[in-house]
């Protein structure tokens, strides 16, 4: 994970975590808050509710005990006493009611016939249980009653709050029976006074309804009578989206907050992580040998004092490695001189030794001085060639040729250089594993050079017999030819000197092919490598060569 | 000689006090909230008795040239033509029923009889067939030469109002004669006529229940409707025909019937433009929710009334019939505003038999006693108009024998 992602990781948690933490309570409290005022509200407001329909009683009671004592009360008594003015009598109620204000109003006598109605004119005659039963009981209040009213509809039963006061005219007694329905406009007057919605209802249901109240809601009902309640439901809808819009805004907050930190990591840090993202790059850079490689980003502080200190470190490292490559070059060099020195003088030892011969056989005149002469002639022949041999093989390591790299199929190069190996020794057995279409970019003739060399080490470590293996594959970027014998393996003492010019363990050998080999792989930009495995279980040499592009492998 | 004298001069003053007057406006303030001007609409009394002013009845000028074949000549005998073929979409269509044929020729309408039926001439002075013009126009004016004579009274302006707008017309001498009020204080009363304005009950069994007459029967008060909610003149009337046209007695209420089995609601309709049938309407609905019936009303104007009326599209209608003061005539229109004018051919058949004029009527009575239960209608009560004037005022008012008063009779009285 990048360092510019573990700090925006870092910031987002230290925005989101704080808001996280204080939310919860914060919307608990407000809840607790809004809860609190609704029912100190509904407490409010049922308060206001029975107020309302108290002062509603007091205001019937009023307007009847007036209307009782009234003169225009008088005359229609007078009228009635004396028979006279049925008309005017009929009508006096409904004018009488809507002049005071009421809904309900009937002129009883004793008995309970109604002498006159405003609510229900037609009445005119009829006994009216209800309002009879009220002037009997005469409660000292106006009382909820189930009155009758008429309407184009039909006569239905409406809730009132009725009050019955008497009236006297001589030995006539008029009844004054009269109040305000509690319908649609007293429900709405209430509803209006409460912001609540407000139900009357009846035993067989709603009689009226007034305001509205979004869901959920809590209620308060009110028993005005054993058959009449008056329930009022107040709407929650108000402090539950007050709160829902409280988490909304947090979460907007931490939203804007989790923006604003990745932003700022995005905008800021990189004057933090570039120059250590240079570092990086330049580490990794001079790890595959780009020496001249500087860190051009500079940030201040520590982050600037370790870039200087990155370039001048690596301008010290490739100082050193330049004066080391250079050290190593003149001791190898110096090596390779005294491995060649060392292999001429080997030679020339012989040849003096048979040519000092020749001349003491010849001074002395001695008669095996023609066989010693032959003798000597051919070892000094023998040993003449060994240095020329020594001498071509060495011309060849040092002139090594630039490769000619061409497209190829490795298995088909192995194939042809095996083939050169038509008849094998006695007993030594060659198994192949050649991977199909495995293309890469080689100079043929130095491949088959390579292969040759391997093979003919492994046959020579095989005098009695044995298996080698040739297999190519493809190990990720590379194509990999190995080469494997039964043989007794490579001691370990040898194995680090193993590419070294002139090293060989082999009676007559020039030391030189596997150095030669090693060579013509770094040539191909690849390499080769020896997996010598435990002591006894034979040698692997494995060889390295990039995969060409282009060409299918598989 | 100075005695003599003086004596003449008096009893010319006298003389002249009482004798008619032509000229003046004659201002007619009628209790109606809107009033009709179709003779076949404008059955009310109140609005009968300003058709009967602007308008000329063709009871006039006929002539029975057998008892089954009368002549009508006049110069409207084509509108009376016309009239007949009106009538017969109107609950008046009884008036003509036992006209069989009508034959136009020139001025003189024929009309065949499909049995004797004498009292046809009288049917055809109705308002509901008269035609124009008559003593007053249209507009009010006084018509010279109209057919009954010319008018006394120079204008007739009539208003329609409430009965505090009449009181108050009254007392401002802005109308000096008001019809179809209760009694004014300081207003004069008129002798009353007959009482010929039936209302009745409609109804159509199918839809309100085969119980419905019962409970009407059992719990209308027709004396305490005609008492207290109901302007005077009126009476109660349990028969099919009026008291003025035959006996009333009074009726034993039957039991209430169950309620119905389902409360399903009855539209009851009235006219909107009578005040005395809303009243009416009101009380047959609480006294019909005792029944257990639900009754919502519904007023409509009457041209509408009668329309859903001729279509018996109803369950429950109230309407009242201007009747001739004829019973056979009565009887008629009776019958067929109850649906029954397939009982015109056997009814007209049995009174044509008879001469006799009481032996007429003691059938008609007979018949309607008979018949009456079976009715989809039920009698509830009969007005009269009541005339009010302003006293002094006016003068000469007479009463045609279907109770209406004659507005161009009235004269006015000079003022001191």
């Amino acid at each position: 994970m990048r360092l510019r992602t573990r700090l925006a990781l870092f910031f987002a948690p230290l925005a989101i975590v704080p808001l996280a933490l204080v939310v919860p309570s914060t919307v608990r409290d407000l809840r607790h808050t809004l809860l609190e005022e609704l029912t100190a509200r509904i407490q409010r407001t049922a308060v206001s509710a029975q107020a309302t329909v108290q002062q509603t009683r007091t205001e019937t009671e009023r307007a009847i005990t007036e209307l009782a004592s009234s003169d225009a009360l008088a005359e229609v008594a007078q009228d009635v006493h004396q028979q006279r003015n049925p008309v005017g009598v009929k009508s006096a109620a409904e004018q009488l009611m809507k002049a005071r204000g009421l809904n309900v109003l009937s002129l009883l006598d004793d008995a309970g016939t109604v002498i006159s109605s405003g609510h229900v004119p037609a009445r005119l005659g009829d006994q009216d249980p209800t309002l009879s039963k009220l002037i009997r009981e005469r409660p000292a209040h106006a009382v909820p009653l189930w009155v009758e009213v008429a309407s184009e509809e039909g006569v239905t039963q409406k809730p009132a709050l009725v009050f019955a006061e008497p009236m006297e005219y001589g030995e006539l007694r008029i009844w004054v029976v009269g109040g305000v329905l509690l319908d649609e406009a007293f429900a709405n007057r209430l509803g209006a006074l409460t912001s609540a919605k407000v139900q009357l209802e009846g035993a067989n249901g709603l009689v009226a309804q007034a305001g509205d109240a979004q869901p959920p809601t809590v209620e308060r009902v009110l028993q005005l009578s054993p058959d009449l309640r008056l329930r009022l439901e107040f709407s929650r809808a108000a402090s539950i989206k007050a709160e829902r819009g409280l988490v909304i805004s947090f979460a907007t907050v931490v939203g804007i907050g989790l923006v604003l930190a990745i932003l700022s990591v995005l905008v800021l840090t990189p004057r933090l992580t570039r120059p250590i993202e240079s570092l990086t790059a330049g580490v990794r850079r001079i790890g595959q040998g780009e020496m001249n490689f500087k860190v051009e980003e500079h940030g201040s502080g520590e982050v600037g004092e370790l870039v200087t200190a990155f370039n001048r470190m690596t301008g010290e490292l490739k100082r050193t490695t330049e004066q080391l490559v250079a050290s190593e070059r003149i001791a190898a060099w110096q090596e390779v001189a005294r491995r060649l020195a060392h292999e001429i003088k080997n030679p020339l030892t012989p040849i003096r030794m048979s040519l000092e011969t020749l001349i003491a056989a010849q001074k002395a005149q001695s008669p095996k001085f023609n066989a010693l002469f032959q003798e000597s002639a051919g070892a000094v022949i023998e040993e003449v060639d060994r240095l020329r041999r020594i001498v071509d093989e060495f011309s060849q390591f040092a002139r090594m040729p630039k490769p000619r790299l061409e497209t190829a199929e490795l298995s088909e190069l192995t194939s042809q250089a095996l083939s050169l190996y038509g008849s094998l020794p006695e007993g030594v057995r060659l198994h192949t594993e050649l991977a199909p279409s495995l293309g890469v970019k080689v100079d043929p003739d130095q491949l088959t050079q390579i292969l040759v060399n391997l093979v003919k080490n492994a046959i020579e470590v095989l005098p009695k017999g044995g298996d080698i293996w040739v297999r190519t594959r493809r190990v990720q970027h590379h194509a990999v030819i190995e080469v494997e014998d039964s043989g007794p393996g490579i001691r370990p003492e040898h194995r680090a000197r193993i590419f070294e010019p002139y090293f060989t363990t082999k009676e007559g050998g020039t030391g030189l092919g596997l150095a030669i080999a090693a060579r013509i792989c770094q040539e191909h930009g690849g390499g080769l490598d020896v997996d010598a495995g435990t002591e006894g279980t034979g040698a692997l040499f494995r060889v390295r060569l990039p995969v060409a592009r282009g060409l299918r492998s598989s | 000689m100075k005695q003599i004298a003086l004596l003449v001069l008096l009893s010319t003053h006298a003389f002249a006090a009482t004798r008619a007057r032509y000229g003046g406006t004659l201002k007619v303030a009628v209790i109606a909230p809107v009033l009709e001007s179709d003779p076949l609409l404008a059955d009310t009394p109140a609005e009968a008795a300003l058709i009967q002013a602007t308008s000329t009845p063709l009871c006039l000028g006929m002539t029975w040239t057998s008892p089954t074949s009368l002549q009508v000549t006049s110069p409207r005998a084509a509108e009376l033509q016309k009239n007949f073929v009106r009538a017969q979409a109107s609950p008046y269509r009884g008036l003509v029923a036992v006209i069989k044929n009508r034959a136009l020729k020139g001025d003189t309408l024929e009309l065949s009889l499909s049995h004797p039926f004498p009292e046809l001439a009288q049917s055809l002075c109705s308002p509901v067939l008269s035609v124009q013009p008559g003593p007053f126009a249209l507009t009010g004016e006084a018509q010279l030469s109209a057919p009954t004579g010319r008018a006394f009274a120079d204008r007739l302006v009539t208003s329609a109002t409430d009965e505090r707008g009449a009181g108050r017309k009254l007392a401002l001498r802005q109308a000096q004669l008001v019809l179809g009020a209760n009694p004014l204080s300081g207003a004069r009363a008129e002798a009353p006529g007959a009482a010929l304005y039936s209302t009745f009950l409609f109804f159509q069994p199918q839809r309100t229940g085969p119980d419905l007459r019962q409970a009407v029967e059992s719990t209308v008060d027709r004396m305490e409707l005609a008492r207290a909610f109901i302007r005077a003149p009126a009476f109660p009337q349990p028969r099919l025909l009026p008291p003025a046209l035959m006996p009333q007695e009074t009726l034993l209420r039957p039991s209430a019937p169950p309620p119905p089995a389902v409360p399903r609601p009855l539209t009851l309709l009235y006219d909107a433009q009578i005040p005395d049938h809303r009243a009416v309407a009101e009380r047959l609905q609480v006294q019909l929710h005792d029944r257990g019936y639900r009754i919502v009303l519904k007023a409509l104007p009457r041209a509408q009334l009668r329309s859903r009326w001729a279509q018996k599209d109803y369950e429950l209608l109230l309407q009242g019939l201007l009747l001739p003061p004829q019973p056979a005539t009565a009887f008629m229109v009776v019958l067929d505003a109850a649906g029954r004018s397939d009982l015109f051919p056997q009814e007209l058949a049995a009174l044509g038999a008879l001469e006799d004029p009481s032996a007429r009527e003691a059938r008609v009575r007979e018949r309607a006693l008979a018949l009456a239960p079976g009715l989809t209608l039920i009698p509830l009560y009969a007005q009269g108009l009541s005339v009010q004037s302003a006293p002094g005022l006016v003068q000469g008012l007479t009463r045609d024998a279907q109770g209406l008063p004659s507005l161009a009779d009235l004269f006015l009285t000079p003022e001191p």
